[in-house]
């Protein structure tokens, strides 16, 4: 509170243990004191820095984020393809259950939401919306309905990570990127292309 | 309708199932999610707790199974002869199923699907599944019609009602019934059926 600077390394110490904590004894399991004591760092430390544990997940899953590189493949289905791919492939792993906490916390706490939207969901969004503009800077696709164009994008994905009905696999980051480039208008993706056997032009390495 | 045993053959109150079920909600509601335990929903609905637990694993199942006796069992498959017309229709119908007092209903039992791996596995047969395959009958329909190709329709229910959860799950926009014909127009312009 004083206005002293805070550790960089405290920070990354708190956000760290938070994670190891969530996978090896779920969500459920998790406590400000189980956090400061994995950090090694005094309860009152966490509690300067973040409201609740859910807090905690929140600014280490915004961190992980913010490292992410915005796709630049030259097409919107490539675009796409990479994010998508790249996202699914993180939450194959810890970050799954990560996303889990942070949508059963939201789900339950109002005002955790929007801060979970603000910042986390919103600047998710904000990188579709800018290769939305650069496809259409580029004359690629008229992009109707942006708002809708990316629900469709990050749709499917929670559905089924929160549902739990299906895998999120590289197979399913290609179907989201034909459909949304062709829903885009994207001219090459006009044509009806879904028998998986079609799928083409991977530009994911 | 619940998959708790009957411990001892004796036939049910449905009266009590009714009174159980309506509490369920009408705590949810009131009180949000956290605020219901099997206790409060034993009181509410003035039957011992032991009758609850007979009938009932966990609170969740409680109100999944008041949410589903509570919904029109009977989904029809939308004919209004469009791939686009019938997306929007079913749309539609989703989109009452998850907003207004349906709204908690709805992220109580995400959240507990979120918790509780057996919970998600009925959740998702009894609710999710019944769902699914009322959009799949949609696509194949339009496949057989020549609208669309014959696909991977399990992928094209997520594109559908992705964007629908998404919304459940986030909040991030509303739930009004233009969104229907909104998802509809993209789902439709995807596979080439606009």
């Amino acid at each position: 509170m004083p206005g002293r600077p805070r550790d960089p390394q405290v920070d990354e110490a708190i956000r760290r243990a938070a994670i190891e904590l969530t996978v090896e004894r779920g969500y459920q399991g998790l406590s400000i004191e189980g956090i400061a004591a994995r950090a090694g760092v005094a309860k009152q430390a966490v509690y300067r820095r973040y409201r609740s544990k859910g807090e905690v997940v929140l600014g280490a899953i915004a961190e992980a984020g913010m490292r992410q590189p915005v796709p630049a493949t030259g097409t919107l289905r490539g675009d796409l393809n990479l994010l998508l791919s790249n996202t699914f492939r993180l939450l194959r792993g810890s970050s799954g259950l990560l996303n889990r906490a942070l949508v059963t916390e939201a789900l339950q706490d109002e005002e955790f939401a929007a801060r979970f939207r603000e910042r986390h969901i919103g600047l998710r969004r904000e990188v579709v919306h800018d290769l939305l503009a650069a496809a259409r800077e580029r004359g690629e696709a008229d992009c109707p309905d942006e708002e809708i164009l990316v629900d469709m994008v990050f749709g499917p994905m929670w559905y089924r990570l929160v549902v739990g009905h299906g895998a999120l696999d590289d197979a399913f980051a290609a179907q989201i990127a034909d459909a949304v480039a062709a829903a885009a208008g994207v001219s090459e993706f006009r044509e009806p292309r879904y028998p998986p056997s079609s799928r083409q032009g991977d530009s994911n390495p | 309708m619940a998959y708790a045993p009957t411990m001892s053959g004796r036939p049910r109150d449905p009266l009590a199932d009714d009174a159980i079920r309506r509490a369920a909600i009408d705590l949810t509601v009131e009180r949000g999610y956290r605020g219901v335990s099997i206790e409060g929903i034993a009181a509410r609905a003035k039957v011992a707790k032991q009758t609850v637990y007979r009938r009932y694993r966990t609170k969740g199942e409680v109100v999944l199974d008041a949410v589903l006796s509570d919904a029109d069992r009977r989904l029809p498959i939308p004919d209004t002869g469009t791939l686009r017309g019938d997306l929007e229709v079913l749309l539609r119908s989703g989109l009452r199923f998850v907003r207004g007092t349906s709204s908690p209903l709805n992220k109580a039992l995400l959240v507990e699907a979120l918790q509780d791996a057996e919970f998600a596995r009925q959740y998702r047969e009894r609710y999710i599944q019944v769902r699914r395959d009322n959009a799949r009958e949609v696509f194949v329909r339009a496949a057989e019609r020549g609208e669309i190709d014959r696909c991977d329709y399990e992928f094209l229910v997520d594109l559908i009602y992705g964007p629908l959860w998404y919304r459940v799950i986030v909040g991030h926009a509303d739930l009004a019934d233009s969104l229907a014909a909104r998802i509809a127009a993209a789902a439709a312009r995807a596979v080439g059926a606009d």
